[in-house]
Order: C-alpha cells, then sequence, then structure tokens
C-alpha cells in the first residue's frame, strides 16, 4: 500500500528533497508488530544502524533496551548499576554495529552477548576494587569468575519464580545460569558440577532448543 | 578432542574461552550447518531475554540517544525539520489559496458527497509506531478519484488537550500541505473532509499540533496512506 521507491523531479532543490524523504520515510513507521516480525526485522534495523541511521538506533534501542536491561539486572543484581551498564552496551552498538556480522547471530544474539560481557566486566571490576582494598601488596589480580557465578545463583535463588530459566529442567536451567549469567567457561561449568564437559555441551543445547519453543519463533 | 560443532551451544552462551572463540569463528565462517545451529540457538537465548525483559526507564531512552548525537561541529543535526519546511513556505501558500477555492466548490456536505461517489474507496490509514497507545478501531480515509476529494474516517482515536489538535497533511513532491484540522468527539470519532485537491500521487498524514494547526508539521506522523488504488 506504501511505495517503496520514492520519485521525485529532478529540478527540486537538495534540501526539499530530504524533507520529502524525511516525511516519506516518517509514513513508513511501521505500526507495532508480531514477536516473530520483529526477530526478523531486527536484523535489517541493526545493519541500517551500522550505516549511521539514528532513527534506526532508537527503533533498535526500543526493541532490544528491556531485553538487555533484564540480562544486566541479573548479572550485577542492581538497578542503577544496571541502567550505567545498559547505556555503554547501546553506546557500543552505536559504535561497532559496522562490526556485527549476521552468520555469527543474530542481531538479538549479537546486543545481548555485549549486555552480558559489559555486565560480567562491571562485576569483575567492583570485585577487584574490592580486593585490592583487601590486599596488602598490590599488584595484578586474578579475575575473580567465581563470584560472579556465586552472586548469580544466590540472586536466582530469589528471583526464581520470575525468570524464564524455570521452565527449564534442573539440570539444564544450572548449566545455562552459570554459563550465560554466571560468566564461566563450559570447561569451568563442568568443573563446577563435577560433569563430563560433553554432558555440559549437550545440557546447553537441549536447554536452548528448548527455550525457543517455549518463548521464541520458528523458522 | 570433541567435534568444533559440539561447540555451538557454549559459543552462543559466551561460554567458550578466547582461543576455542576464535577456532570457532573462523570454521563457523565455512560451515553453513553450524550457522544454522549458531541461528536456532541464538533464537532460544533471545527468546529467554526477551521473556525475562524489564520495562526500561523513559531516562535511559532519552540518555542513550542523546548519547549518540555526533560530536563536534553539527549542530544542524538536532534542529527540528520543521526548518527545513519554512524555506519552501511560498508555494505552500500559494496552494493553499487553491485549497481555499477548491473548498467552496463542493456541496455543503463533502463527506457525504465524497462517500456517494460511484468510484469512492475506503484505505485504512497506518497507525504508526509515534502514536501513543491502543490504534483506535476506525482509522480509514475515503477517497473518490474523480472528485479528487477525501475524507478521514476515524472511531475510538486519543481525545487530546484543549490546546491541541489533529491536523491533516497532504504530502506529494512537495512540502507537506496543511490539509485541515479537528478533534474528535468525547466517543474518539471523527469524520472530517480533507482540505484540498487529493490526488493518487500523495500521500496523507495525521500529527498532532497546536490549537489552531501548524504552517509545517512539528509532530510526529501519526497516520498515514497513499491515495494509490
Amino acid at each position: 500500500m506504501l511505495p517503496a521507491t520514492i520519485t521525485t523531479p529532478l529540478s527540486l532543490p537538495p534540501e526539499q528533497v530530504a524533507s520529502i524523504v524525511q516525511a516519506k520515510e516518517r509514513t513508513l513507521t511501521p505500526s507495532p508488530t508480531s514477536r516473530r516480525a520483529q526477530a526478523l526485522g531486527l536484523n535489517a534495523i541493526l545493519a541500517k544502524v551500522a550505516a549511521g541511521d539514528r532513527q534506526a538506533f532508537a527503533q533498535f534501542y526500543d526493541e532490544m533496551a528491556g531485553a538487555v536491561l533484564g540480562v544486566v539486572v541479573r548479572i550485577v543484581r542492581s538497578q542503577s548499576l544496571a541502567e550505567e551498564v545498559a547505556q555503554e552496551v547501546f553506546l557500543e552498538v552505536w559504535r561497532k554495529a559496522t562490526n556485527w556480522q549476521p552468520e555469527r547471530g543474530a542481531a538479538a544474539t549479537w546486543v545481548l552477548m555485549i549486555a552480558r560481557a559489559r555486565a560480567i566486566d562491571q562485576v569483575r571490576s567492583e570485585q577487584a576494587s574490592k580486593d585490592r582494598q583487601d590486599r596488602v601488596t598490590p599488584g595484578w589480580i586474578e579475575p575473580a569468575s567465581d563470584d560472579v557465578a556465586e552472586r548469580v545463583t544466590v540472586s536466582d535463588e530469589h528471583s526464581e519464580v520470575r525468570t524464564a530459566l524455570t521452565r527449564l529442567s534442573d539440570a539444564q536451567r544450572e548449566v545455562i545460569r552459570l554459563a550465560f549469567y554466571g560468566g564461566k567457561t563450559y570447561v569451568e561449568v563442568a568443573n563446577h558440577l563435577g560433569l563430563p564437559v560433553g554432558t555440559v555441551k549437550t545440557r546447553m543445547r537441549d536447554g536452548l532448543i528448548r527455550l525457543r519453543q517455549i518463548y521464541g519463533v520458528t523458522r | 578432542m570433541s567435534q568444533i560443532h559440539d561447540l555451538a551451544a557454549p559459543y552462543v552462551l559466551g561460554s567458550l574461552d578466547a582461543d576455542e572463540r576464535l577456532a570457532f569463528e573462523e570454521h563457523l565462517e565455512s560451515c553453513p550447518a553450524c550457522q544454522g545451529t549458531v541461528a536456532e540457538l541464538g533464537d532460544g537465548l533471545a527468546a529467554m531475554a526477551l521473556a525475562d525483559a524489564i520495562e526500561p526507564p523513559p531516562e535511559l531512552r532519552k540518555v542513550v540517544l542523546e548519547g549518540v548525537e555526533p560530536a563536534g561541529p553539527e549542530p544542524v543535526a538536532s534542529i527540528p525539520k520543521r526548518r527545513s519546511w519554512l524555506r519552501v513556505l511560498a508555494p505552500v501558500a500559494a496552494v493553499a489559496a487553491l485549497v481555499l477555492a477548491t473548498v467552496s466548490i463542493l456541496s455543503a456536505d463533502p463527506v457525504q458527497e465524497i462517500a456517494a461517489a460511484p468510484d469512492a474507496m475506503t484505505i485504512d490509514l497506518v497507525t504508526t509506531q509515534a502514536y501513543p497507545g491502543t490504534p483506535p478501531s476506525v482509522a480509514t480515509v475515503v477517497f473518490s478519484p474523480s472528485l479528487e476529494a477525501a475524507f478521514v474516517d476515524f472511531d475510538g482515536l486519543a481525545p487530546l488537550d484543549l490546546d491541541r489538535t489533529y491536523q491533516i497533511w497532504l504530502i506529494g513532491d512537495n512540502d507537506p500541505i496543511p490539509a485541515g484540522i479537528f478533534t474528535p468527539d468525547r466517543n474518539g470519532v471523527a469524520e472530517v473532509p480533507v482540505d484540498g485537491l487529493a490526488t493518487p500521487d500523495q500521500t496523507l498524514g495525521i500529527t498532532e499540533e497546536p490549537q489552531g494547526g501548524s504552517t509545517a508539521p512539528t509532530g510526529e506522523v501519526l497516520f498515514a496512506a497513499e491515495f494509490s488504488p
């Protein structure tokens, strides 16, 4: 119904052409769409962000801010700190959108990995500065990866009812929580739980497939 | 040594160490099967995060969007779009004069006349994301190409503050032309003729404006439709 292309007489001055394009583009803003359409459209939106499109960036923010904040809060466990981290995450999206490679994961996954990484950085730098204060001799500090996992484990016991992970089996939930929110590698998860690495990888895969079945889209 | 394909799930969860991640990403470039698995498992992760989303505070949106304003001397970007439209008001004024002439030719009840035209067509108005709240139950424009006239028809349109009004615009190959202001009744019903000649190459847009209307749009487009059949 709405035009895909805009034809303009060549005699118009450029600033007038720009204003028409803007007006037309604004009329093309889609009405709220289904989650499926959002998931499929997000890659296209991020591609526009990579081209420096501020409107697309605002759209990308609107689609993903809630999910980003949800991930960050579950890792840093403070709403105000989470908002600061979420802000960093979206600035990184703006600056690094050109680095995104679709074959390595969809736009949604890409921004969630940034969110997870920045949140874990936050927890570790907090822990490191605490350690620095505690130490007699300052020096290099081993990242306290266990602390992230412990904190998340503790926090999730309190907010268990509200998380999507509660829909998984205990075995699947535990590996995804430790890996994604806890910042552990799958080898660390295996050591932590005393399981073979193969079992951990299988549970991760089965858990993600289950989450997609429960909440996600079908391709 | 495990199969590299098995690393898709830990990869999606960000759970590979740096060396393994680089190796897997290199493998990914040439393995469509793993790309498919990564996309599928990534959907699961995204679905989880969307299900666990937390409503962000409005201030965060403001801070984030302001944070990406270009550094350095590029003040033009923050000046409202209205500026470029104001420069070309002369042709708009000319068309507005024509508009007044046309309206007076139409009969006393243009809505009835348009609706009765043999070629009258009803076109759905697209409700944009700028529209606050639930879209109206009816949002259409009835257009007659032979009369070159149209009216908009709403039910359930959001009420406005007393100092605000809805304004219709016709957007063709020139700047948006003001084409009437209106406010809905208490049920959100409005049946309003569009001022001016409506032609198939135009887009109709509706914005919210200060009472009395504007000479160029200052609000976001809330509804839009093409007249083309």
